[in-house]
């Protein structure tokens, strides 16, 4: 019989909404589900995950694995799934959650697949289907080992909204000690109040027809709440941070709204925004690629474009 | 100083794919490169050994035969030498069973420093660096957008979800490289023409002592079903005109008809 081990992680002080749709994808699926939380604080979080159907909550909470080490973490899940016996691990296919999945597969030698859009479960088969080859195809794929590490993309599940917390079974996993050989020694966050990309209802995302406006389109984020993005060649030219390129092989985003300015749109762009409910894009060039995806496009230059959406979207944005 | 560098050839994804109706890929004049990540992980070993003159840059590529142009060119890029290793048979897209013969070539080669591209631009998996890590019990950080190698450890700045990670590992370790880390270089008429000289040496995944039940399909803990064509988007509407007049009337049918605004 299938079971599942969800592996939380936290965003700010709350448990992510990623984990509370998978622990609502294992009671749709008839699964049952124990869940993982790790990091400071992470002992307080537990009654909202067994309220959320979690049967057991194994807990980390030590500052040895506070920040992501996926040495530390990849031990501290393995702990836990021993313990309850889950033959499947779901983790949030994040940039940490993509990481940790082979590290945890690779220390109990079970099968991995990262970034999967669905996961069926039928008995003890498991299969899921995943975007490949700069999303232009998609896989169908079927695990073959006993233990399954699964990284999924948000929106496996709707969540349950009305969950009430309550009291959780808890175990405590002790954190490893410190690795010499594996040390963080330092987090460096970008000084922003901004909300972050993958969390973002809607994203402002600038291309290099937009690199004049690079301004702009910050305060336009800031007006509606929005994050921004930005297209490779926009990071290159030092306007925008690292961490915020969308694309094949920066972030993967689907947020409710994007908008798309100045980006002509390259297979490697798209590749890591195609998943948006609604793209916007404005561009000069009516052939640009990224109208083969837009919901709505506006020909049109960024600069005539830009102060309309800042006097006129911000009017609905609650 | 030894430097491994494994790499792969893909399907070159700016071009056209297409399913066939048995799903799998219609493979007929396809183009294929070097995975961007792994030129990216070639370009990095060639910048340590240009800083250290003892160091020597060695690839590892397992793919058909065809995969001796993608060899060449990262011979060409600067690396010294390369292991080919034929897969023929034993070709997997399982990440583990891949692991497995990387982890057994290097019980057979002396290193210091172990690069991979993150992901490979055909699969987008991201698992083979990680599992190859624990197969080996090394020191590994992901996603890396700077490389450091000092004398006794390696100091990478790792891309994480919200922040940059400064990690230290200690040698020998693997790194899985971004491709924002660099720029590859175009290489020379010069450094072509000595890539055609520098030793490859081909291998069968067998040759490393790994039985044929540990690899290739056999070996494989996870398989594809098939390949799909995904579902395209419905086709939007384009504007053209006045830019406050369409720009106002997109904002209206965001709230109106797309319903993700209001």
């Amino acid at each position: 019989m299938a079971k599942i081990l969800v592996v939380a992680d936290m965003e700010k002080d709350n448990v992510s909404k990623s984990a509370l749709e998978q622990l609502a994808f294992a009671k749709k699926s008839g699964v049952p589900a124990d869940a993982i939380l790790i990091g400071k604080g992470a002992g307080s979080q537990a009654d909202i995950l067994a309220g959320h159907g979690a049967e057991k909550v194994f807990i980390c909470d030590n500052s040895n694995v506070e920040n992501f080490l996926n040495a530390s973490w990849s031990a501290v899940i393995v702990e836990a799934q021993k313990q309850s016996g889950a033959d499947i691990i779901l983790i949030k296919a994040s940039e940490l959650g993509k990481a940790l999945a082979p590290k945890v597969a690779g220390k109990i030698n079970a099968g991995v697949v990262n970034d999967c859009s669905t996961v069926a479960i039928d008995g003890d088969a498991v299969t899921v289907t995943r975007l490949s080859m700069a999303t232009k195809v998609q896989e169908i794929l079927r695990f073959k080992s006993p233990v399954k590490v699964i990284s999924v993309k948000p929106g496996l599940a709707e969540m349950d909204a009305g969950a009430r917390p309550k009291a959780a079974v808890k175990i405590d996993i002790a954190a490893p000690a410190p690795d010499p050989k594996n040390m963080l020694k330092e987090t460096v966050f970008k000084k922003t109040q901004r909300v972050d990309l993958g969390d973002a209802k809607i994203v402002v995302s600038i291309g290099r027809g937009a690199e004049k406006n690079v301004d702009d389109i910050n305060r336009l984020a800031d007006l509606i709440g929005a994050a921004v993005g930005a297209t490779r060649p926009v990071i290159e030219d030092g306007l925008v941070p690292y961490n915020l390129q969308v694309g094949q092989t920066g972030r993967k985003v689907s947020p409710d709204l994007y908008i798309a300015l100045g980006i002509s749109g390259s297979i490697l762009h798209i590749a890591g925004m195609i998943k948006s409910k609604c793209i916007v894009a404005v561009n000069r060039n009516p052939q640009a690629p990224i109208f083969a995806v837009a919901d709505y496009g506006i020909v049109g230059d960024v600069n005539a474009v830009l102060p309309v959406l800042m006097n006129n979207l911000v009017k609905y944005i609650k | 100083m030894n430097i491994v560098v494994f790499i792969k050839q893909t399907v070159d994804v700016e071009q056209k794919i297409r399913v066939k109706e048995n799903g799998k890929i219609l493979e007929k004049g396809l183009g294929y490169v070097i995975s961007a990540c792994d030129e990216c992980a070639i370009e990095e070993a060639v910048r340590i050994k240009e800083k250290n003159r003892d160091a020597s840059v060695t690839l590892v590529c397992m793919g058909p035969t065809s995969a001796k142009k993608t060899i060449r060119r990262g011979l060409s890029l600067g690396a010294d030498k390369a292991i080919h290793l034929l897969n023929g048979a034993y070709n997997s897209n399982d990440a583990t069973a891949n692991a497995r013969i990387f982890a057994s070539v290097l019980k057979t080669i002396p290193f210091d420093i172990v690069f991979l591209g993150k992901q490979a631009q055909d699969t987008d998996m991201q698992a083979t660096a990680e599992i190859l890590s624990e197969m080996l019990g090394l020191p590994m950080a992901s996603n890396c957008v700077k490389v450091d190698i000092r004398a006794d450890k390696a100091v990478v700045h790792r891309q994480a979800d919200r922040h940059l990670e400064l990690i230290e590992l200690g040698k020998p370790c693997v790194i899985s490289v971004n491709n924002d880390i660099n720029n590859p270089r175009y290489p020379s008429l010069k450094s072509i023409l000595t890539a055609r000289i520098k030793p490859v040496v081909s291998k069968k995944p067998t040759d490393f002592g790994l039985g044929e039940d540990e690899i290739g399909r056999a070996g494989s803990l996870i398989e594809r079903i098939k390949y799909e064509t995904p579902q395209a988007r419905a086709a939007g509407k384009i504007f053209e005109g006045d830019a406050a007049e369409i720009t106002n009337k997109v904002i209206e049918l965001l709230a109106t008809e797309a319903r993700v605004i209001g």
